[in-house]
């Protein structure tokens, strides 16, 4: 019993993650937009949920989208502010965003300071607390929606926009894409999930804090999408796995976390810039031959 | 104003387009009839890709307007630019590189698609593969369909941003240098393409080339740039024979001489 609840919580933390890598493959993978401060919308979720149920006593079917809602919003803000930034620039701001999100956080009482917001009630359902299986069951359907979404994404125009962003902005623009109202969305949308991610995260963990959202935890986020593969849909929930499921595995590798996911992005970045799985990598092609390509790729 | 520009599809008004004290554009006065197969020519830098940056919304002009089928457009975001009907290529082919050559088409097909709130449609229909297609045969690279881009040699990826640009159903067609670094056989059939787009499907073309002898065959009337300023507007023939357009390609002897 003892076991199965340790694969239950490691089943949901490897879910909750792969919403949030989903948000960031959207705005990445997809859309080609560096986004180093996702850690950043998560705590924006994660925060908005636990202020909502414990300070307004709100419900969480409400603090739910509510969470998704503030999250895209400031994501929102953030495509407005990067319209005008690429590539290196990017990246340091997304960034700086990461900080700024974390030091308010900190400094706003309403946040609870460093000891962050404890006592977030768990999700009821029919009169029943949701945990253990339960809430892997609530955290699988918020995926599945997800995934749907992004399946959606991926077979719409808007998709498509994101890909021509992706590939040239300029030639995106000689087609007719408002490369500026895309990129907005690009990272809202990204955000959003991040924003119902935080939530999940902050109603199973039941206390937040700042440190949970820092911008080491945005590069944890970017190592999964990277590792996973870039604009696929398979691939944010096979990077988030691995890289939480590696640790655990081989807990002496604990302690080097840091480490391992530098490595595996440094090399990723020289050897397989799409991703282990991304589109045309030498494992995608692999297993395309092998599988005939049934279920892989685009 | 002659009244030949009454009828024109595109017209600029003292288009100036300055990078610092450069003059890229100095005071520009043309007009595209609609119909026509017009070239723009003059040595390196002298400014007629800025003219269809600045046409085609991608530059801001310092002064003067751009006005298209009677419409101001200077000003205009170029994605709203190319909605309205302005197609173009870039003189550095700049193809959807991961996209296969259908999707980089089908693109933009989704010119109307793009605007307002209707982008969360499904865009891969029956009818949008069937018009992208049918474009794609039309440049000779149906044999290409499925293939990344990126694969595509050079004559073909220019080909390939013909029929994207196509796809906008422009009624103006911007062409940035469309036969550089082709070989003579290439060139041959991408003159011929350009004459069958004005021909049977009534497109308007502006174009601008490097290689005189394609410029002169292929145009009606001709404008040349040098620094920034019309120098001289004609028939081929009329250019050829033009004392300054000898003198701005070749220097002042050989003007003198002739």
């Amino acid at each position: 019993m003892v076991v199965g609840m340790y694969y239950i919580t490691l089943m949901t933390i490897i879910l909750i993650y792969a919403i949030a890598v989903m948000g960031l493959n959207i705005t990445m993978g997809y859309a080609g937009q560096v986004n180093l401060g996702q850690a950043a919308f998560l705590g924006i979720g994660a925060f908005t949920s636990a202020i909502l149920t414990t300070k307004l006593g709100l419900s969480f079917w409400v603090a739910l989208p509510l969470s998704a809602l503030s999250a895209f919003l400031v994501g929102i803000l953030l495509g407005a502010v990067s319209i005008r930034l690429r590539y290196d620039f990017l990246a340091m701001t997304t960034i700086g965003f990461n900080f700024i999100t974390v030091a308010i956080f900190l400094y706003y009482p309403i946040f609870g300071g460093s000891f962050g917001i404890a006592g977030i009630p768990r999700p009821v359902l029919f009169g029943l607390k949701l945990r253990g299986p339960a809430y892997l069951g609530l955290v699988a359907a918020v995926f599945v929606l997800c995934v749907l979404l992004n399946l959606w994404l991926e077979r719409s125009w808007l998709g498509m926009a994101f890909e021509t962003i992706r590939e040239d902005e300029h030639a995106a623009q000689a087609v007719g894409v408002d490369v500026r109202k895309f990129k907005i969305l690009a990272f809202a949308i990204g955000a959003g999930m991040a924003g119902l991610a935080g939530s999940l995260y902050a109603h199973f963990k039941m206390c937040v804090a700042y440190s949970d959202f820092v911008f080491a935890r945005s590069i944890e986020l970017l190592s999964m999408c990277v590792l996973g593969g870039l604009g696929t849909i398979y691939g944010p929930v096979l990077g988030s796995a691995l890289i939480i499921l590696l640790p655990e595995v081989f807990r002496p590798l604990r302690a080097y976390r840091l480490i391992m996911h530098t490595a595996i992005l440094i090399l990723l970045i020289r050897f397989q810039p799409q991703g282990l799985l991304g589109r045309g990598s030498f494992l995608q092609r692999k297993l395309r031959e092998l599988l005939g390509g049934l279920g892989f790729g685009s | 104003m002659d009244l030949a520009a009454d009828k024109a599809i595109l017209r600029t008004e003292g288009l100036c387009k300055y990078f610092g004290g450069i003059k890229a554009l100095d005071h520009v006065n043309i007009h595209v009839r609609r119909g026509e197969i017009l070239g723009i020519i003059g040595p390196n830098g002298a400014g007629k890709t800025t003219l269809f940056n600045v046409v085609s919304g991608f530059y801001k002009p310092t002064r003067g307007a751009v006005f298209f089928m009677g419409r101001r457009i200077s000003g205009l975001h170029p994605a709203k630019i190319a909605r309205m009907g302005i197609g173009r290529t870039f003189q550095v082919t700049r193809p959807f590189k991961n996209l296969t050559v259908l999707q980089n088409v089908m693109a933009a097909c989704g010119r109307d698609a793009y605007f307002g709130l209707s982008f969360f449609r499904k865009y891969r229909t029956p009818e949008v593969v069937e018009e992208a297609m049918s474009i794609i045969e039309d440049v000779g690279l149906a044999d290409y369909a499925d293939q990344p881009a990126k694969v595509l040699p050079i004559g073909h990826m220019r080909r390939l941003e013909i029929a994207r640009a196509l796809a906008l159903r422009p009624k103006l067609l911007l062409l940035d240098e469309p036969t550089a670094g082709m070989s003579a056989k290439e060139i041959e059939e991408i003159s011929g393409l350009v004459r069958r787009l004005r021909d049977e499907k009534g497109i308007t073309i502006m174009l601008v080339e490097h290689n005189m002898r394609v410029a002169m065959g292929l145009s009606d009337r001709m404008y040349v740039l040098n620094y920034g300023k019309v120098i001289a507007e004609g028939t081929p023939e009329e250019i050829r024979e033009n004392p300054l357009v000898i003198e701005a390609y070749l220097g002042r002897g050989y003007a003198a001489g002739s």
